[in-house]
């Protein structure tokens, strides 16, 4: 090894050649080490004049100058965290051993390989999502990490009598959120059972305690037994009896959920209203009774001092599309103005309303068919109906500045009546058809509901479809008769014809073994008669549903019917966000309209 | 861990890459009936150009693991007993990590929640087609997972206890759903950062 020394020639370094050696200049060696040489070297000595060689040592420097260093910041950045953490949710009731596994649907088969495989088999997800008016991010976390509804339920045992279609898990998702709701789907996919499981999972997660049901008094046994298929370890309570009973239930804590018709509640007023009373949630089931804001009804209820409002109907629009301003000064007093333009309302009301139809969720439900039974009246019928039309209508000309809507609705209501029956000899031709339809109805085991808006009209028919046994059920019936009726009419095989009103029986019963719907004759409003249609078709239903709907040719009835199939569409209206005729029933106009056209001469297409 | 004994946290950790944003990571804690316990997320860590060079291929799995990872689970004021992640790169948690680690290849698309709700955030790393040692295999009802067992010493003892917790889970859970649930709230939080600016 080599030093390589810096500056002068080190003597004690001097190196001496061996004797023997050449005098003669010399290179010991030659030494490269990158890009430099190094020479040793003498210039030479003879080795017998014993001369000190003279030897130099060159000596190169080798340091490289020192570099620029730039330095780079190579470590990573720590990074933020944002945490929350979730109290747990007391459960107020104990979780109970899953017994019994939910059954299918009638009529779904079970696959026993389906059954077996079950857990391994891909779970449907049904995620809570949060309101878009819940602004804060941790409120808005709460939801967002909650697991899907089915393992919501799954963890916490609870039981169903019948797997939930996917709409209705949809639906309890979009209730269980939110301070205010409408569920507004189409007659006969289960509000109820979705309002239910979404208190059922509020109850048990400790969301609420104390929830109040309002409902139109005879479907509070309707509740009843959907609490008790749906929910059976929620206690009830119902509140009805008289004054001391029902002030006794108004003042119970331990029941979370009291039921309590709208008429009852105007009566107790004081055991609702009052700032020592608070309900965690106050649903309103058929809503459209509070659709006139104005109203005794809707003042009383909006009253009430809650946290959360839902409001359950399928006709959210009823009349028009300001009803549902009215229902929304009890879910959001102030939140939306009357006469707000279509586009706009929908917009507003957009994450506040779900509302979901038969043919958009259920593929495989049966198909509902229409009949338009349009009938020639029987020459007695015609006789009377031409001679009350021409003498009505000139009563009505000569009451000059007098005449009111009311004047018209009266001579509409009288002509509808003879379209039914003659007031003279009885003669009907929607009955005679009705009868022949009733033979084919019954020779094939099939049950049939009639809706008439008369009662009168009712009490007319039964005489001739005596031999089908025919029930009824209408305003005239005790309430609490009304139930017995329905089982007999389900139970009962020689029973094929119940016998409805459209006030009595258009909301809330389920008649879905039904497969025959005749609307004997036909109700001011589309929405009505759907709520009507729609107690046979719905879930459930056994095969697809005939609806016959009678119409009188040549008369009111048709020209009714004209307007109101224009209006039908409008149903939907103001999801679709599109301009539409604001008023679902006839306009006072329209009404007017009807002899206008007549007296003018004009006749309508048929 | 015994094989006996019983896991009453489960830790689901990802990482996702929003663009323009950086990488971010969530931490969801849930007990055995997929309620949420804790969550934590991170704000973006976002990786300069010498950063990206210097540390080069394995920079998506220092960022995941040993940043982010770290980061929030030291957040986590309950520690999971299991540990489970469907990205590749948050997989690789520092050595001092001693919690067992589970991870759940992700399935494509991520799930159907995700698809409804327009959440097209894949897990940020790539797995190897097979799992490289010393990381096992279990699979529970149909779904294949990757685990490593912390400590070699006790490693049939860990996968025993491993596959218990897993087959409990899975019993009514999905394994791969609360994954989307952490995606769907870092989305909702870059959303609220997004109205906020």
């Amino acid at each position: 090894m080599l030093n390589f020394f810096r500056g002068e020639t080190d003597p004690s370094r001097t190196d001496r050649p061996s004797p023997g050696d050449a005098e003669q200049a010399w290179e010991i060696e030659t030494w490269s080490w990158h890009d430099r040489e190094l020479r040793l070297s003498g210039d030479g000595a003879a080795a017998e004049d014993e001369r000190s060689a003279a030897t130099s040592i060159d000596a190169k420097s080798l340091r490289f100058d020192a570099p620029a260093v730039i330095s780079l910041a190579g470590r990573m950045p720590t990074a933020r965290v944002f945490s929350h953490v979730f109290p747990e949710s007391p459960n107020w009731l104990p979780v109970v051993a899953r017994s019994v596994p939910a059954k299918p649907r009638d009529g779904e088969a079970r696959d026993p390989a389906k059954v077996a495989d079950e857990s391994t088999a891909p779970r449907s997800r049904t995620r809570i999502k949060p309101p878009k008016d819940l602004i804060k991010w941790t409120d808005r976390l709460y939801y967002l990490l909650q697991p899907p509804l089915e393992s919501l339920l799954s963890s916490q045992t609870l039981d169903f009598p019948f797997q939930p279609f996917q709409h209705q898990m949809e639906g309890v998702a979009f209730l269980f959120p939110r301070a205010a709701a409408v569920l507004a789907d189409e007659m006969g996919l289960g509000k109820t059972m979705q309002a239910i499981t979404a208190v059922r999972l509020l109850l048990h997660a400790g969301h609420i305690k104390n929830v109040l049901l309002i409902c139109p008094k005879p479907l509070v046994t309707n509740w009843q037994r959907e609490f008790a298929a749906w929910a059976p370890e929620i206690p009830l309570g119902i509140v009805e009896g008289d004054t001391h009973k029902r002030s006794f239930l108004w003042q119970q804590q331990a029941t979370p959920v009291k039921i309590a018709n709208y008429e009852l509640l105007m009566r107790d007023q004081g055991e609702v209203v009052g700032e020592d009373k608070q309900y965690d949630l106050v649903i309103l089931d058929e809503a459209q009774r509070i659709k006139n804001s104005s109203n005794s009804t809707a003042k009383t209820i909006r009253q009430i001092n809650r946290q959360r409002s839902w409001a359950l109907t399928g006709t959210p629009i009823e009349n028009s599309v300001n009803d549902l301003h009215g229902i929304f000064e009890f879910l959001l007093p102030g939140y939306l103005p009357p006469g707000l333009p279509i586009e706009v309302m929908a917009r507003e009301v957009g994450d506040y309303v779900l509302r979901r139809t038969k043919d958009l969720v259920l593929k495989d439900m049966p198909p509902r068919l229409y009949r338009d039974a349009l009938l020639e009246l029987t020459p007695q019928q015609w006789e009377t109906y031409s001679e009350a039309e021409e003498k009505g209508i000139l009563r009505l000309s000569d009451m000059g500045e007098e005449l009111t809507i009311q004047h018209v609705f009266q001579l509409v209501l009288r002509l509808k009546q003879i379209c039914n029956f003659d007031p003279v000899t009885g003669a009907s031709s929607k009955l005679q058809r009705l009868e022949a339809d009733m033979e084919e109805v019954a020779a094939s085991g099939q049950k049939a509901i009639v809706f008439s808006q008369w009662v009168k009209t009712v009490d007319q028919m039964r005489p001739t479809l005596e031999r089908f046994g025919p029930l009824e059920y209408h305003g005239r019936i005790p309430s609490k008769q009304r139930d017995p009726i329905l089982k007999q009419f389900k139970e009962d095989p020689s029973k094929h014809v119940l016998l409805m009103s459209y006030g009595a029986g258009s909301v809330g019963l389920n008649l879905q073994f039904c497969r025959y719907v005749f609307l004997f004759d036909r109700w001011w409003n589309p929405a009505i008669e759907d709520q009507a249609i729609n107690r046979a078709h719905r879930i459930g239903a056994a095969g697809s549903v005939t609806i016959t709907r009678m119409t009188s040719e040549r008369t009111i009835e048709e020209r009714i019917h004209m307007i109101l199939e224009e209006k039908r569409q409008l149903f939907e209206t103001l999801f679709s966000a599109t301009n539409g005729p604001q008023n679902l029933s006839l306009t006072k106009d329209e009404i007017m309209g009807l002899f206008q056209l007549r007296a003018g001469g004009k006749r309508l297409a048929a | 861990m015994s094989a006996g004994h019983r896991v009453e946290q489960l830790g689901f950790l990802t990482c996702t890459e929003f663009d323009g944003w950086g990488l971010c990571g969530g931490l969801l804690l849930l007990n055995t009936l997929a309620r949420p316990l804790e969550f934590h997320c991170t704000l973006p860590v976002k990786v300069s150009r010498t950063q990206a060079i210097l540390y080069g291929a394995s920079l998506r799995a220092h960022v995941c693991g040993q940043v982010i990872g770290r980061a929030l689970l030291d957040k986590a004021k309950t520690v999971p007993q299991l540990l489970l992640t469907d990205c590749w790169d948050t997989a690789q948690l520092p050595d001092n990590v001693d919690t067992p680690m589970v991870f759940v290849p992700p399935t494509a698309p991520a799930s159907a929640a995700a698809e409804v709700d327009s959440v097209d955030l894949p897990p940020v790393g790539m797995a190897p087609a097979a799992p490289p040692m010393p990381w096992d295999t279990l699979t529970i009802r149909d779904q294949t997972v990757w685990l490593l067992a912390p400590d070699t010493n006790s490693a049939a003892d860990s996968r025993r206890w491993i596959e218990a917790a897993l087959t409990q889970f899975t019993a009514r859970h999905d394994l791969a759903e609360p994954f989307d649930r952490v995606r769907q709230a870092m989305t909702e939080a870059r959303d609220a950062a997004l109205r906020a600016a």
